[in-house]
């Protein structure tokens, strides 16, 4: 009924015969538990809820609202409590948490809510949202849509695989490390890391308190931005969020790519990354001057060490969050989610302190060097072709550390400059997995960001292609 | 394996909860290299208090220019 449709289309149908939501809402929850739970991407539905949640809106008829009707589903670190005090489940894909409900409703979601939105449920995440494949032995192994043998990237792996099989227009995500952007680029999405501060993270599980962030993952990046319309603004709740002017993103977007000033980092990003991977980002480069981008090469400083000591930060936060819990419950860890949480509890306080201090240090040696005469740069996601399911399949190996450093070496750096940051697919790697770009924007300027992604996107066309599933 | 005191008391802690001991060898090893990268950073006197301050003083500087 809605299979690939985009957030203005669904609406417009919705529009057209309110009640045929109750139809579209019965159709996606079908779809969820049927395709999405082959592909191992369903925590949990309910119809129920769904059903009366779309009974409401057909009632009140507030047909202006922007997703009026527009069915979604989130990762499962995102909390509901129904008025009923029903909480939905809260296990972050962790046997850990087995059978933990739900005590609040996120901000993000009770925003989504009164846009008008059905939530329809929620969708697997790595165990703790602590890793960049995909594997989850509890929940189970998300497939990715474009072939089945092939992961979809993590953590928000659920919400890829489903969005991408075209069931729902958008899924939110989080994202620490590239848990938005490495899903979304496995799976042909968009995918938007927003600036520290600029989303609410109340409500939703916590990995790392400096470094968390919340994002969607859409098919087109006119949804992305009406996504994150509704869902920016400040949160007293949550002390990193911060007060700023919203701008209109979508008439922001419209502005096109014509004048904007990208970059391409001559060093790190390019130097780690396969050769096919380095030039589908020089391709993507060219094409931005082509379309009028004003572009050059620049070099960013002392980025080399900034993915360990984002990972160091991760596990540092991870275990203060959870280290009681992997130690006392640690045989119902998965072997490399215990590893890379225990690996921070060798912190110090002292040294916790430093690490926090030189992020911010480092934030301000870059972003004034880097944006001085800048808008934003481009740089690959995955640093290597897509892995299958069974290659990147390290567990607590002694390799696994290297594998998941290698994966997140383009996306961790930019959670640690807590920049914004938006995924686009560009075409295909030559096993036929999707392949993708980031741009890379200063504080706030997700407005800008959208504005090149949106000219590429016209460019690159990648909204024809579906899976088939 | 080398470690400080505090090392050691949790070194103990993971020993007690039964975790396998390469595993430890293995978190213990990934932590102390990553601590190495950290203790060679030097950090300014005048490094700002928080990430927002940063922001918020660069869209300013932003719109100044």
């Amino acid at each position: 009924m809605i299979d690939f449709k985009s957030i203005s289309e669904i609406k417009s149908l919705v529009l057209k015969n309110p009640n045929s939501i109750l139809e579209i809402v019965n159709d996606v929850v079908d779809k969820l538990d049927s395709i999405g739970r082959t592909l191992n991407a369903v925590k949990y539905t309910n119809s129920k809820f769904s059903l009366d949640q779309a009974s409401k809106l057909i009632q009140e008829k507030q047909y202006d609202l922007p997703l009026f009707g527009v069915p979604l589903a989130h990762k499962e670190l995102f909390q509901r409590i129904q008025d009923n005090g029903i909480g939905w489940p809260n296990e972050a894909g962790s046997k850990s948490r087995e059978g933990n409900k739900s005590d609040q409703t996120a901000e993000v979601i009770s925003l989504l809510d009164k846009a008008g939105s059905i939530d329809c449920g929620r969708l697997v995440s790595v165990e703790y949202a602590f890793g960049v494949t995909g594997h989850n032995e509890y929940a189970g192994t998300p497939k990715n849509p474009w072939n089945q043998n092939y992961v979809c990237g993590g953590s928000s792996s659920g919400s890829a695989a489903i969005v991408a099989s075209g069931i729902i227009p958008a899924a939110l995500g989080s994202d620490t490390g590239g848990s938005v952007r490495l899903p979304s680029a496995a799976c042909g999405l968009v995918g938007i890391k927003p600036t520290q501060g600029l989303i609410s993270r109340t409500g939703v599980f916590p990995l790392s308190n400096s470094l968390d962030t919340v994002g969607p993952l859409t098919r087109s990046v006119t949804d992305a931005a009406k996504i994150i319309q509704i869902i920016a603004g400040n949160d007293y709740k949550d002390l990193s969020s911060v007060s700023v002017k919203i701008p209109e993103y979508i008439s922001e977007m419209e502005k096109g790519i014509q004048g904007l000033k990208i970059g391409l980092p001559k060093n790190y990003f390019l130097e780690g990354s396969d050769k096919g991977v380095s030039e589908n980002t020089l391709n993507a480069f060219r094409l931005s001057e082509k379309l009028g981008a004003k572009c050059k090469e620049i070099n960013i400083p002392n980025i080399e060490t900034a993915n360990d000591l984002n990972m160091l930060l991760i596990s540092t936060e991870a275990a203060i969050a959870h280290q009681k819990v992997a130690l006392e419950r640690h045989h119902d860890f998965n072997q490399q989610t215990l590893m890379r949480i225990l690996s921070g509890v060798f912190t110090s306080p002292n040294e916790y302190e430093k690490l926090k201090k030189y992020r911010i240090h480092f934030i301000k040696e870059v972003i004034y060097k880097v944006f001085d005469d800048l808008d934003m740069f481009i740089a690959p996601v995955w640093p290597c072709y897509l892995p299958s399911i069974k290659d990147s399949d390290a567990g607590a190996s002694k390799e696994a550390a290297s594998i998941v450093k290698r994966i997140g070496h383009n996306t961790r750096p930019i959670n640690y400059l807590g920049l914004p940051a938006i995924c686009l697919p560009t075409g295909f790697d030559p096993n036929g997995l999707p392949m993708s770009i980031q741009l890379i924007g200063k504080p706030f300027s997700e407005g800008l960001l959208l504005r090149a992604a949106s000219s590429l996107e016209r460019e690159y066309n990648f909204w024809d292609n579906k899976p088939n599933i | 394996m080398k470690s400080s005191n505090l090392s050691s008391k949790i070194l103990l802690e993971l020993k007690k909860a039964k975790i396998d001991d390469e595993q430890i060898d293995n978190v213990f090893n990934i932590s102390l290299k990553q601590l190495k990268t950290l203790e060679s950073k030097q950090i300014p006197k005048n490094t700002p208090s928080s990430v927002q301050d940063i922001f918020s003083d660069f869209l300013t500087f932003n719109t100044d220019d």
